[in-house]
């Protein structure tokens, strides 16, 4: 008889196969779309780019409320799942900027163009971030860390609405939010590309908690060998020392 | 603790850092004579048409102050570390007060590298206009300040690591952008005598919440380094 799962192990996988579902349906209703008015095929390129941007918020805010829960607490979870929320973050910012760039590149002529306020602190949170998990990676203690990396977490937030807004504050090249608006009023957007937009959307979410749930799985992991390492105790079942054939030896 | 023992607490770090620095003397031997290199060089760089100097000039010294001023305040709070911050906590030092101070004396060594760099930057760069020195002031006192917090509250997070020289300063540039942007573009504005409010209340509200959030996580972060 096949094991069964730990019900918080079936949760993730029941995550990642909706995650895996959303993310078809998405796919479809992108390929399927009508074409933009003046983009052509190059809006399609925004049903990964917008909802990669909004995944990054939501991760790195989930990261910020971790950290904090974390200074509250001092909670060790509440540190793994900043540290997850923030990691997937960064994958989430990347894929923002590249989809960014290879957007900018068909519509606007140009990989980068340096009066696009959003694009230049796009990349510079971008970096404020790997120089989180870089901080991560220095420090070796669990508790200093997780201290000192809530900590920054909680600083460096600042820049997501720095981001947000820089199209209504600088003068820029970039269109401004359309979705996420400061006077609260509805979407400019086309209802013909809402819906797979939402789509998009839905699936960049579920892939976010997979990620983040597959990742705080092998942080407890991580956490579990390194005791083990200081402890000398084995990790998991108990291993014995080898025998040849059955538990009587013969 | 009473406001006066708090702010007499603020006034013996602030003059601790200020003492260390006077009797070192890094900033004024190294760091400054470096950043004024940095602006000597850049021509070289971007090339000499004078018209372009003349436009980048005052973006160039804010660029300088804080690439070389970070390391002045990532160094000043690297010193703090092992025996001399125990000694501290031992004294019966609140953190807040020690945040407060330290930042205080890294903003006036920043406000002295701005200072001496200045006439240089337009002596190499010859910036045109006739500026508003009312705004240049208060934009270099909110721009030295927001750094001197910022380097502040970096240094303790990058305290007793072994790559803090590398760290410290990737965290806290990206941080100082909205600096750079505020003194850059702000010194542009009175340099042309406009209004420069805009940047300088940015640089406020920045200061404003790097206090804040100094003062507030400083117990947190000072117990990890001990």
């Amino acid at each position: 008889m096949a094991p069964s799962l730990h019900p918080r192990s079936r949760v993730v996988t029941a995550t990642g196969v909706a995650a895996l579902c959303l993310m078809a349906v998405g796919l479809y209703m992108a390929v399927t779309a009508p074409d933009e008015e003046t983009q052509g095929e190059a809006a399609r390129l925004l049903f990964v780019h917008v909802p990669s941007a909004i995944t990054a918020y939501i991760a790195l805010f989930a990261g910020l409320l971790a950290g904090a829960w974390y200074l509250i607490r001092r909670s060790p979870a509440a540190d793994l799942v900043s540290a997850a929320a923030i990691e997937v973050g960064v994958l989430f910012t990347a894929i923002t900027l590249l989809t960014g760039m290879i957007w900018g590149r068909f519509v606007w002529g140009v990989w980068w163009d340096w009066g696009d306020a959003r694009m230049v602190s796009t990349a510079v949170l971008f970096f404020f971030y790997l120089g989180y998990l870089a901080l991560r990676r220095s420090i070796t203690d669990p508790r200093v860390r997780a201290v000192r990396c809530a900590v920054l977490g909680i600083v460096g937030f600042v820049q997501v609405p720095i981001v947000h807004y820089s199209v209504l504050w600088f003068r820029t090249l970039h269109q401004g939010p359309s979705i996420i608006r400061p006077d609260l009023a509805n979407s400019t957007m086309d209802a013909a590309f809402v819906a797979p937009l939402g789509a998009a959307l839905a699936a960049f979410v579920a892939t976010l908690a997979y990620l983040v749930a597959v990742r705080v799985r092998i942080a407890r992991l991580e956490a579990a060998v390194a005791r083990s390492a200081t402890t000398s105790q084995p990790v998991g079942a108990s291993v014995g020392p080898p025998r040849l054939g059955g538990r009587d030896g013969g | 603790m009473t406001p006066r023992a708090f702010w007499q607490q603020v006034g013996w770090v602030f003059a601790k850092d200020l003492r260390v620095e006077f009797r070192g003397g890094v900033t004024l031997r190294m760091a400054t004579p470096f950043a004024a290199l940095a602006l000597l060089l850049a021509p070289l760089a971007t090339g000499t048409d004078t018209a372009l100097l003349r436009r980048i000039g005052p973006g160039m010294l804010w660029l300088v102050v804080i690439l070389f001023g970070m390391t002045v305040t990532l160094r000043a709070g690297a010193r703090e570390s092992g025996p001399v911050r125990d000694l501290l906590t031992l004294s019966g030092l609140d953190p807040a007060a020690g945040f407060l101070g330290r930042s205080l004396a890294s903003a006036l060594l920043l406000l002295g590298v701005t200072v001496v760099l200045a006439p240089l930057m337009i002596v190499l760069y010859a910036p045109e206009g006739n500026p508003g020195w009312g705004w240049l002031a208060l934009l270099t006192i909110a721009g030295v300040m927001a750094l001197g917090l910022l380097g502040s509250l970096v240094a303790t997070l990058v305290t007793g690591l072994r790559d803090r020289t590398a760290l410290g300063p990737l965290l806290a540039i990206p941080l100082a952008v909205p600096v750079l942007l505020a003194t850059a573009r702000g010194t542009d504005s009175a340099i042309s005598q406009r209004s420069s409010l805009s940047w300088l209340l940015l640089l406020v509200a920045m200061n404003l919440a790097l206090v804040i959030v100094g003062v507030l996580l400083a117990g947190p972060m000072d117990e990890t380094t001990r």
